[in-house]
């Protein structure tokens, strides 16, 4: 009998196993074999003589790196909306949920929340031209603008407030969408809470204070951690779309970067110096904010 | 996690491209395989032996084993336009394919509903005529996408059999790599007496261009050296209406620019400029055909930007760090600020710069000769009066300087494992586009033209404007410039055709004793002809007619070993600088920092590397 059940899980877990398989192969092709070209960070890399024909060169693409000033601005300016789109992807959908939540007309809540999850299917490729549209000279900002007898502004090319343009509009675009995960909590905490906390006197806000956020406390610590990853990745898709020369000091990123020094001017090696670095820093992040996830959250992931 | 698929589905998009470029390596060898009869063939004729295709006449001769160059002279003259004959103009006995990859213009309208990029009168005209069939196995919309694709076919080794490369740095990166063939046997032997004739009028430089560590690897491209000569564009309509001069110096220009404003003519602003990744000057990489950028002004401050300049004491510099462009630049910045210039200088996209030239609004812009007719064929379609003429922009010693351009800035590469059939196939439909560009219907943009590589003499439009002003002028006529004519020329391959059609554009009350004006013309019979008599007869009649005072060379036209990762970080700086202290995003008390930097960025290392270089 015990025998029989053991061999029953036994063909159990192989099914299983069957069924991630396909997963595993994209990922093993996808994520594992194009890390060989790792190697190209330490070598002045010739596409003739491939990977294992070139030269070596050691560190001298990260050392370079080191030295030229584009580098270091585009790690600055990563770090900085990296940091600001993770912790305001964070807070904002999270306000958005609470605020949602208390809502009680269902039909009024469902428009709401689909209205918002809407950006996030639009492609930052057309998005980008729709915003450089509204923002342009000829565009609504700047029409209503002059019709209030103010200068017209040009949000696009000012390099101070282009951070800012970036950020916001990734949060703006993502908000509706992060929200759901925290609306899926937010069902999951018992309504006997709630019943009870009412009984004994609690007003909406102390309900929310004392219920609702200490309920979505693991949810948040789950999605700081892994947010981490993403703390220099500030968006390919979105800054090559809406970036320009005129913005360059504060709009440019690593992955930007990258993409310019790497396949526009081919200086293949020193691209993947670039990225190599930027991907060993976001692996130690995610393992550190994991550790202390565990640490001082109780919470594991893996 | 979002993030992470975007970058996987961009990996799976990026690896997907890659073995698009992947499979006509393998398609290329079948169809090389499959035409190992023509090989053999070409490969006896090369030995010396006459294969079957070269049985007529002496001019079998030209397939010459010892690769020295066989001049214009020696060969045989070409099969009228349209015609085949058993050398430069052969019908292949078979279909030969060829696979390449191109730029299109996303927005053109020219091709008919049904056509495509290698399926258009231009590919048929080539398989009917000469078997060679193209298959194009990718395209770009943009320069700048076109420069991506190009670059990882390269880094990839999955060229297809061939491509343009954008500029020198391409080709040397493609042959370095060891990608390219040796097209000399196939070119010194192909070529017709036409492009024989432009190669020499370059004395050697068109061929030294496209050979890289001695082995010529490309089809160079040869421009006229009028597109590397900037000028300034306005209406003249405009200036009329206002009662003004018209403007010589850059102060009288911006005296004008304001003039357009105040006047309501042009509301949003005056001057237009580049879009976004454009640059406001061409430099010694790119050093010609840049519409729309500022050329002009500088120059007007004999400033060379860009270049790579000797002053009076023999020694090297940099001609974008130095004061002359400081000036040029105040006053560029004082224009942007006057709200003369399109204040979205460099962040508009996809073309959006021209927009206020096409829809009339805006009176001036900058670029050399094409500019008019062929870059703002739209603007006549709008209003049939736009009266845009062309002049030079003096300095305010009266004296005009212009910027001479490299020989030819694009280069046709093809796979080293390409057949010998596909590269005398791309040698030939070379030799058809310089001789039947005249005799096709470009209605349809000539771009479709597969692998479409400009060959002019350099002097072709001066040439041109001269020829038809004759015409004109009733000095000479219509038939002295035909074929057989007592004044034809096989080198000014548009020649007889311009001639010819003039009439259809130019109405015949025009004398010649004034400058010919847009009313002068009908724009919409043939409005192909149009543009290009428009770009020829205003557009270039700066440089036809008027001698510059300084002409200005680059000691180098292309990156040498071991400056690429320099050029790379101070090139990016310096575009960003530049337009950020046009539009003041970067003041101009800045800008000692900003030549400082330029040179301790890596700059004094790139000139040290150039005069050693030049030294040699």
């Amino acid at each position: 009998m015990k025998k029989k059940k053991r061999s029953i899980g036994k063909s159990n877990s192989f099914h299983y196993t069957l069924m991630v398989l396909p997963g595993y192969i994209w990922l093993f092709l996808f994520s594992i074999v194009p890390m060989v070209g790792i190697v190209m960070a330490f070598q002045d890399y010739n596409p003739s003589k491939g990977w294992f024909g070139s030269k070596w060169v050691g560190l001298k693409w990260f050392e370079y790196l080191w030295v030229i000033p584009d580098a270091k601005r585009a790690l600055w300016n990563t770090l900085v909306i990296a940091v600001s789109k993770v912790i305001l992807n964070i807070i904002v959908p999270l306000i958005f949920a609470l605020l949602l939540n208390e809502v009680k007309n269902m039909k009024f809540k469902k428009t709401v929340q689909t209205i918002v999850y809407l950006p996030h299917f639009v492609s930052w490729v057309i998005l980008a031209n729709i915003i450089s549209n509204i923002l342009g000279s000829n565009g609504i900002f700047n029409t209503v603008r002059t019709a209030l007898g103010m200068d017209k502004l040009l949000l696009m090319t000012i390099p101070e407030t282009f951070k800012g343009l970036v950020i916001g509009t990734d949060v703006w675009k993502e908000f509706g969408y992060n929200a759901v995960i925290y609306l899926a909590a937010l069902t999951g905490i018992s309504p006997n809470l709630y019943e009870a906390a009412a009984i004994d006197g609690a007003g909406r806000w102390k309900r929310m204070w004392h219920i609702t956020l200490p309920g979505l406390i693991p949810t948040v610590v789950l999605l700081c951690t892994l947010a981490m990853g993403n703390v220099l990745n500030a968006g390919f898709d979105q800054v090559f779309n809406m970036y320009n020369q005129l913005v360059m000091e504060t709009g440019d990123i690593l992955d930007t970067y990258v993409y310019r020094v790497g396949i526009t001017n081919m200086q293949f090696s020193l691209a993947t110096a670039a990225g190599l670095f930027k991907s060993v820093v976001s692996f130690v992040l995610v393992v550190v904010s994991y550790t202390l996830a565990y640490k001082f959250a109780d919470y594991s992931i893996f | 996690m979002k993030k992470k698929v975007v970058a996987l589905m961009m990996t799976a998009v990026m690896a997907f491209s890659l073995a698009a470029c992947g499979s006509d390596g393998g398609s290329s060898s079948t169809s090389s395989t499959g035409s190992s009869a023509g090989e053999t063939a070409s490969a006896s004729s090369e030995a010396g032996t006459s294969g079957t295709e070269n049985t007529s006449g002496g001019g079998e001769a030209s397939v010459d084993g010892s690769g020295d160059w066989i001049s214009s002279s020696d060969v045989e003259d070409d099969a009228l336009p349209g015609e085949n004959d058993d050398r430069a103009f052969a019908k292949f006995d078979h279909v030969v394919e060829v696979h390449y990859g191109y730029q299109v213009n996303p927005v053109d309208t020219t091709l008919p509903d049904g056509d495509s990029v290698d399926d258009n009168q231009y590919t048929r005209y080539l398989l009917e005529n000469y078997n060679i069939k193209v298959v194009c196995d990718w395209t770009a919309g943009n320069t700048s996408d076109f420069q991506q694709k190009v670059s990882l076919c390269i880094a990839s080794a999955s060229l297809p059999d061939a491509v343009i490369a954008p500029n020198r740095n391409y080709l040397v990166q493609a042959a370095r790599s060891d990608l390219l063939a040796d097209l000399w046997t196939e070119f010194n032997a192909y070529s017709s007496k036409q492009v024989k004739e432009i190669i020499e009028t370059t004395e050697g430089r068109a061929i030294s261009n496209a050979t890289v560590d001695d082995v010529f690897t490309a089809l160079p491209n040869i421009t006229v050296d009028t597109d590397g000569v900037y000028i300034y564009f306005i209406r003249q309509d405009w200036l009329d209406q206002l009662g003004l001069e018209v403007p010589k110096t850059v102060d009288e220009l911006g005296a004008v620019a304001q003039a357009f404003m105040d006047a309501g003519l042009s509301k949003d602003y005056a001057i237009a400029g580049i879009d976004n990744g454009g640059r406001t000057y061409s430099n010694f990489l790119n050093s010609s055909n840049n519409g729309y950028g500022f050329d002009a002004v500088y120059q007007a401050f004999n400033a060379t930007p860009g270049y790579f300049l000797r002053d009076d004491n023999g020694e090297l510099y940099w001609g974008t760090t130095t004061d002359e462009m400081k000036e040029a630049l105040t006053t560029l910045h004082d224009w942007y600020a006057k709200g003369l210039i399109n204040p979205e200088v460099g962040t508009t996209t996809n073309g959006d710069n021209a927009n206020n030239v096409k829809n009339g609004t805006c009176g001036i812009f900058m670029g050399p000769w094409w500019s008019l007719g062929y870059g703002n064929g739209d603007s006549f379609k709008t209003d049939n009066n736009a009266n845009w003429q062309a002049y030079p922009l003096y300095t305010n010693d009266g004296e005009w300087n212009i910027h001479m351009k490299d020989v030819g800035t694009t280069y046709t590469m093809v796979n080293k494992n390409a057949s010998d059939d596909v590269k005398k196939a791309i040698v030939i439909m070379n030799n058809v586009l310089v001789r039947d560009e005249s005799i096709f219907d470009t209605s349809v943009a000539i771009d479709w033209y597969p692998l479409r590589n400009v060959m002019a003499a350099t002097d072709e439009c001066e040439y041109e404007y001269d020829a038809l002003m004759s015409v004109i002028k009733g000095e000479s006529t219509v038939e002295d410039y035909q074929q057989g004519g007592s004044k034809f020329n096989g080198l000014y391959k548009n020649l007889a055709n311009d001639v010819a059609t003039m009439g259809e554009v130019i109405s015949a009350d025009y004398d010649g004793s004034r400058p010919l004006a847009v009313t002068d013309m009908d724009v919409n019979t043939n409005n192909g002809q149009f543009n290009r008599l428009y770009a020829i007869l205003i557009g270039d009649r700066p440089y036809a007619t008027i001698e510059p005072d300084n002409k200005i060379y680059s000691e180098l036209y292309y990156t040498i070993d071991g400056m690429e990762t320099y050029w790379t970080q101070v090139s990016d700086m310096e575009d960003q600088a530049i337009l950020q202290f046009i539009t003041g995003a970067k003041s101009l008390d800045e800008w000692d920092k900003f030549c400082s930097d330029w040179h301790a960025q890596g700059g004094d290392q790139i000139l040290e590397l150039v005069e050693e270089f030049l030294a040699e």
